[in-house]
C-alpha cells in the first residue's frame, strides 16, 4: 500500500472515530447530566417521545451543543499530535501515550461541558431563587427552557476557546 | 452453543490482530511522504553562496581566500533526535544582501524605495516586496538547503517538508530591529540575514522556509506568503499548494486551489495546523496572498 494513501486512510479513520465518539459522548453525557441534575425525576426519553415536551428537548439540545463544542475543540490538537507522531515513527510507548491523550482529551471535554452546564444553571438559580426551573420545564414551560438554553449557549461560547489550550498543555499535544 | 462460537471468536481475534499488524508495521518504515522521518545521527556542513552554487560542494570545497561566517544550529528533528547543522555563509553575500534590502536614512524617493525591496500599495505606503527578496535569495540557498537536508538524513526521495518546518520553528522568535546597519528594514530580515543572525519573526521565518522548500529537489508544490491583519494584530504564515489530509486547516484560493498553512513562529505545529487565535485572525482579518514561485 502506498505510504501516502495509508496515512490518508488511517487519518480518516481516526478523524471519523473522533467525531463519532464526540457525538456519543455529547448525547449520552447530556442525558446523564439531566438525570443527575433532576435526581432522576425526569426521564428524557419519555418526556420527549411520549409527552412531546419541547422544553426538555430545548435544554437537551443546548447540553449536547455545549459538550459537543468542547469535544470538537479537542479534535484539532489530537490530529496535530497524530501527524507529528506519524512523522516521527510510532513506537508502543508513543501509541500508548497518544491513545491515553485521545481518551483524556475527550474526558476533559466532557468534564468542561458539564462544568459549563453547572455554572449556567447556578447563575440562573441565583438570579431566580423562587423558581424551580426543572419543575417548570417538566410542566411544559417552554419559556424557562429557552432562557436556560440561551444561558448555556452563551457560557459555552465563552469557554470553548480555552479547551484546546487545556488539552495542549495537559497532554503535550 | 459455546463449542460453536469459540472457534469463530478465535478467527475474529486472529483476523483483528492481522489487520492491526498490516496497518501499524509499515508506520515504522521510513517514508517518502512529506511527513517523513529520518534515521541516522549526524552533522552536516556546506558553503552557501554563488561559488557553492557553481558546483563546489561539501567539506572539500573550502575556498581558502574567501571569508565566511559559520553558523551552528542545534535542533531537535522530527524524530526527536538531536541534530546539528553548520551553515557557512560568505561575508560578501551577507554584505551584498544587507546592501540590497533596506532604505538608507532620509531616503524618500519611491524609485529607490522600490529598488531596495519594498513595493508600493498606496500613495506613500509601502510593504516588503517578499517576491523580489525570495527570488534574489534563491542564489544563496541551494547549498544551504543541501546542508540542512544532509543533517536531516532523509532517505533519497523523502519529502523534507516536515523536517524543514521543524528546523525553522526552532529558530528563536524575535522581532528584528526597525533599522539594521543604518538601513530601515521595517523589522524584517531577508532569509540569508535570518540565518546569519539566528533569529527572526513570523514573515522572516516563513520566507526562510520558502527558500529551503523551493531550492530542495524533493519538496514539491507552489508556496505563498499569507499575511493577515485584524485591527492592528497581524501575522504571517507560509502556505504550500498540497492536498490536505483529514483534520487539517486549509486556505482556499479561487484560482490556485487549496493550500496547507505552515506555522513557522512556534514549535509543535504540524503542516496544516494553526493555533485557534491565528485561525480566527485569518478568518476575520484582511488577508493578503502573495505568490512566491
Amino acid at each position: 500500500m502506498n505510504e501516502m494513501s495509508q496515512l490518508r486512510i488511517l487519518s480518516t479513520v481516526i478523524y471519523l472515530a473522533l467525531i463519532f465518539i464526540s457525538s456519543i459522548v455529547s448525547v449520552l453525557g447530556s442525558i446523564g447530566i439531566i438525570s443527575f441534575l433532576t435526581r432522576k425525576s425526569i426521564d428524557v426519553k419519555e418526556e420527549i417521545v411520549k409527552n412531546k415536551n419541547v422544553g426538555i428537548a430545548l435544554v437537551l439540545v443546548s447540553f449536547i451543543w455545549a459538550i459537543g463544542r468542547m469535544c470538537i475543540e479537542t479534535v484539532r490538537p489530537i490530529m496535530n499530535a497524530w501527524y507529528s507522531g506519524y512523522a516521527s515513527g510510532f513506537t508502543f510507548k508513543t501509541i500508548l501515550f497518544f491513545s491515553l491523550g485521545f481518551l483524556g482529551s475527550l474526558l476533559v471535554a466532557l468534564i468542561s461541558g458539564t462544568l459549563i452546564i453547572f455554572l449556567s444553571m447556578r447563575i440562573l438559580m441565583v438570579l431566580t431563587r423562587d423558581v424551580d426551573e426543572w419543575l417548570e420545564i417538566k410542566q411544559g414551560n417552554t419559556a424557562v427552557a429557552l432562557v436556560i438554553s440561551a444561558t448555556i449557549f452563551v457560557v459555552g461560547m465563552f469557554f470553548e476557546s480555552i479547551i484546546s489550550y487545556i488539552v495542549i498543555h495537559m497532554f503535550g499535544f | 452453543m459455546n463449542a460453536k462460537t469459540k472457534p469463530i471468536n478465535r478467527t475474529i481475534a486472529l483476523l483483528s490482530v492481522l489487520v492491526m499488524i498490516t496497518l501499524f508495521i509499515p508506520l515504522r518504515k521510513s517514508t517518502p511522504f512529506y511527513l517523513s522521518f529520518s534515521r541516522l545521527d549526524g552533522r552536516s556542513q556546506s558553503f552557501a553562496g554563488s561559488k557553492q552554487a557553481n558546483g563546489k560542494k561539501g567539506e572539500g570545497a573550502f575556498p581558502k581566500k574567501e571569508k565566511y561566517f559559520q553558523r551552528n544550529y542545534k535542533w531537535l528533528g522530527v524524530s526527536k533526535k538531536q541534530r546539528e547543522t553548520i551553515f557557512h555563509i560568505y561575508e560578501k553575500d551577507v554584505k551584498k544582501e544587507i546592501k540590497s534590502f533596506g532604505v538608507p536614512h532620509g531616503q524618500k524617493s519611491p524609485l529607490v524605495i522600490r529598488k531596495k525591496g519594498y513595493m508600493q500599495f498606496a500613495p506613500d505606503q509601502y510593504m516588503v516586496n517578499y517576491k523580489q527578496i525570495f527570488q534574489r535569495n534563491r542564489e544563496y540557498f541551494p547549498a544551504l538547503t543541501s546542508s540542512l537536508l544532509l543533517s536531516t538524513e532523509l532517505l533519497p526521495g523523502g519529502d523534507p517538508l516536515f523536517e524543514f518546518l521543524v528546523f525553522v520553528q526552532q529558530i528563536p522568535f524575535k522581532l528584528p530591529p526597525k533599522f539594521y546597519e543604518g538601513r530601515f528594514i521595517n523589522s524584517f530580515f531577508t532569509p540569508l540575514i535570518c540565518l546569519y543572525e539566528k533569529y527572526g519573526d513570523c514573515d522572516t521565518k516563513s520566507l526562510l522556509l520558502a527558500e529551503f522548500l523551493d531550492t530542495s529537489k524533493d519538496a514539491k508544490g507552489k508556496v505563498a506568503i499569507v499575511l493577515a491583519d485584524y485591527f492592528g494584530t497581524s501575522h504571517s504564515i507560509l502556505a504550500i499548494n498540497r492536498k490536505p489530509l483529514p483534520g487539517m486547516t486549509t486556505l482556499y484560493h479561487p484560482q490556485k486551489g487549496y493550500f496547507i498553512p505552515l506555522e513557522t513562529s512556534a514549535p509543535g505545529w504540524s503542516p496544516g495546523f494553526l493555533s485557534k487565535n491565528v485561525t480566527d485572525l485569518f478568518q476575520r482579518g484582511h488577508v493578503f496572498f502573495i505568490d512566491l514561485n
